[in-house]
């Protein structure tokens, strides 16, 4: 029985028991029940002729193949992909009989050992395949993804295939306990496509994959996806809610080698110091961030938002960063910017209780010199520590200070020799310590040649000494660009693209929530909080009152509420 | 001949009929005051409503008078609908809420907990236990309140989980482990229902 019987099932029964209500609501159905039914039914006629359409065309290109099968007996008619992890290849004839067997990756070749597979049939072939990625491991309940490319020029042949390839894939794992997540796609033979995988060592199955998500999704982009596995890829997608119509699919990946939301939601409330009952959650979503899946948590407990981001394989924490929300809520959210000193990132405020200057001092005084060149004044996050370095009466000191208690972890002190170049270098107060041989420039022109335009809005050029890189960021087109450019080589470091959304909210923040609240009936909200959602183009408006949670969804050009929940906390 | 049995019974494995197709222009019809547009979203969206609320309330006469009020409220809250081309999750959003607010009403008016008073057989048919109605009552008992809300919305909906993680509130990954753990369930019910005959 398969999850489709079930839901069928379930289905058709409460079709079947549902009331008809009509009279009492007074509606005068105007198609009754019994014509929906029947247009259904000719649908599914329609459906039917065409299939046999298709039949009889199928037949037709069976029987041409027949004939000229004798002397196409040696090229290759079709290429059938079959990615797990390991990623084989068949090529096969026009017979249907496999020729060569190629493996893509090392699994692969685990794989395709000792088989022979030349000669015969592509079913015997697969069946084979299939049976021994189970064997070997690589098909199991946490990897339960199998992604099955096409690669033929007759369009009706490539998908007649695909959809026999999944119901053989799926026959042959129905034995076992693995209930498998089958895609089948059409691939082409695309010069670029076929870069694109050599490139990263990909089949070009998977490489088709990605770049159907890299089009649903601008965030992600080519290479990151590159080193998801298939299980990984479809879960992404599945969870994303990516949508490929030209994609057979069917069953789930499987998440079991992840832990659940709850568990990730525990762990960032366990690393945060935050009871269950004092956090209310505004934000649960699995996402992956430089090739590892991870939850993405928001939460706020008090006057505090926290952001985490949870490795979704083993709880750890990744990211975290927490903000101050303004207990007034009339000025709230949105001076959520660097610059200001409520927000924080990551943990250097919270632990460190002693400040530059005096970090300084106490350095200073530890050398016991009064009269000193400070050339680096910098707090270590990692270590949390400041970094000092000055030079007095000829000499040079590094200096490690305790941020949180102000004890010297760490002390040295070296003459300065006499020579020109150490003199310019002790006069270069606190400015590059780094070696940085390119300009802010040539960064921009290495990022912008990188993006490939000419014609950018640049919204940053910043060194960042700490990285010894330039942060770039523009605007082109209708993508934003980010850029890390190394300073001292002139190698991108990272880059990001995104589209721009032509968002245009008419309504301020504030306005969505007295809308929200008005709606509610509520003047004072023991806490609100409003989102902008330029996907969407409207405002996510949550607030609480006594204990009921509300949560709106207000339109951002017209004001008009288009969504509404509360919920009582029994 | 081979093609002609595979793509046959394949065309029909991968077609679903069971998702129901809302027109969100009838809303907005309904918005502008054409009190037939709501008649056509009934014919479209009834067995939904009506499941959903069921899975809820786990009681046919509240669910159906759930579905009485949701009509209404339909009817009421059109002109704040925005096409978002989610009409589905706007409808159920309320069902939800109804029957929420029935399901409290229901709970300070018995002492009965509701969980216990499940039974479809109700008047209708009693005697034919067919298959369909075995793993109905077996959704009501055997699931937990949100897997069965999660399955019969699945199955009823035509909503990805997506959206029912939205109607629902709660997180994408709950839902579809839920959805996935209660589908194993059942099957596993329904093969050993199928065993003992």
């Amino acid at each position: 029985m398969r999850n489709k019987d079930i839901l069928d099932m379930l289905s058709k029964e409460i079709k079947n028991q549902t009331p008809d209500i009509s009279d009492r609501l007074s509606l005068h159905l105007p198609e009754t029940k019994g014509r929906v039914i029947e247009m259904t039914k000719a649908k599914n006629n329609k459906k039917r002729n065409w299939i046999i359409g298709v039949s009889a065309a199928a037949v037709l290109a069976l029987s041409i193949g027949l004939s000229s099968m004798w002397y196409q007996y040696y090229s290759v008619d079709t290429v059938i992909g079959i990615d797990v992890n390991p990623s084989i290849e068949l090529q096969v004839n026009r017979n249907d009989t496999v020729l060569k067997a190629v493996a893509l990756n090392d699994d692969a070749n685990v794989i395709l050992d000792d088989m022979k597979l030349s000669g015969v049939d592509y079913n015997t072939a697969i069946n084979a395949l299939i049976g021994s990625m189970l064997k070997n491991g690589y098909i199991n309940d946490l990897k339960n993804s199998i992604l099955i490319s096409v690669d033929n020029d007759d369009a009706q042949k490539r998908l007649d295939l695909e959809e026999r390839l999944m119901q053989e894939i799926s026959a042959i794992l129905s034995d076992s306990s693995v209930e498998p997540a089958l895609m089948a796609q059409s691939v082409s033979s695309d010069e670029q496509l076929k870069n694109l995988a050599n490139q990263y060592n990909i089949s070009l199955g998977k490489a088709t994959l990605i770049q159907r998500i890299c089009a649903m999704d601008s965030t992600k982009t080519f290479e990151s996806l590159a080193k998801l596995s298939v299980n990984d890829l479809y879960l992404l997608a599945d969870i994303q809610d990516v949508e490929f119509d030209d994609i057979l699919a069917q069953g789930s990946p499987s998440d079991s080698a992840y832990i659940t939301a709850d568990e990730a939601k525990s762990a960032a409330l366990t690393h945060a110091k935050v009871t269950a009952d004092s956090a209310s959650f505004t934000k649960t979503e699995m996402d992956f961030d430089d090739g590892v899946m991870v939850y993405e948590i928001e939460f706020v407990s008090g006057n505090v938002k926290y952001e985490y981001d949870i490795n979704a394989t083993d709880a750890a924490v990744t990211k975290y960063e927490t903000e101050q929300i303004a207990s007034n809520s009339q000025n709230s959210s949105n001076s959520n910017n660097s610059a200001n000193n409520n927000s924080s990132t990551n943990n250097n405020t919270a632990s460190a209780s002693v400040t530059q200057e005096q970090a300084k001092n106490i350095a200073l005084q530890h050398a016991g010199v009064s009269n000193a060149t400070v050339t680096k004044l910098e707090y270590d996050r990692d270590d949390n520590d400041y970094d000092i370095e000055f030079t007095a009466g000829g000499y040079k000191y590094e200096y490690e200070v305790n941020a949180s208690n102000g004890s010297v972890k760490n002390w040295e002190k070296e003459a300065v020799k006499t020579n020109n170049n150490a003199n310019t270098n002790t006069n270069t107060n606190t400015s590059s310590s780094a070696s940085t041989s390119i300009t802010k420039e040539q960064a921009k022109s290495i990022a912008l040649q990188h993006a490939g335009v000419s014609n950018a809005n640049i919204t940053k050029l910043e060194f960042d000494r700490d990285d010894n890189d330039y942060d770039i960021e523009f605007t082109a087109g209708n993508y934003e660009y980010e850029y890390e450019v190394n300073a001292s080589n002139g190698n991108v470091k990272s880059w990001d693209k995104e589209a721009v959304k032509s968002a245009s909210a008419s309504i301020t923040q504030e306005q969505a929530k007295n809308i929200a609240l008005q709606h509610a009936g509520i003047s004072s909200p023991s806490y609100i909080k409003a989102e902008f959602d330029s996907d969407d183009n409207k405002y996510d408006v949550e607030f609480k009152s006594g204990n009921t949670e509300y949560e709106y969804e207000i339109n951002a050009s017209n004001g008009n509420i288009i969504k509404w929940e509360s919920d009582k906390d029994d | 001949m081979i093609f002609i049995g595979m793509t046959s019974t394949i065309k029909n494995t991968f077609d679903s009929d069971r998702k129901p197709q809302v027109d969100e222009n009838l809303i907005i019809r309904l918005a502008s005051g054409e009190r037939q547009a709501l008649a056509e979203l009934y014919v479209q969206t009834d067995s939904a409503v009506y499941g959903f609320a069921l899975s809820i309330l786990k009681d046919h006469h509240l669910a159906e008078d759930v579905m009485h009020d949701a009509y209404l409220k339909i009817n009421e809250a059109a002109v704040n609908y925005k096409p978002m081309g989610k009409p589905m999750a706007w409808i159920l959003t309320i069902v939800r809420n109804l029957s929420l607010m029935k399901l409290r009403q229901a709970k300070n008016k018995f002492s009965v907990p509701l969980d216990e008073s499940f039974d479809l057989a109700d008047s209708r048919d009693l005697e034919k236990e067919s298959t369909d109605r075995v793993l109905l009552s077996a959704v009501m008992q055997i699931l937990s309140d949100e897997e069965r809300q999660i399955v019969t919305l699945y199955a009823i909906s035509g909503m990805k989980h997506r959206e029912i993680a939205s109607v629902m509130g709660m997180p994408l990954a709950t839902v579809l482990s839920k959805y996935r753990r209660s589908l194993v369930k059942l099957k596993k019910y329904m093969e050993a229902e199928r065993n003992e005959k």
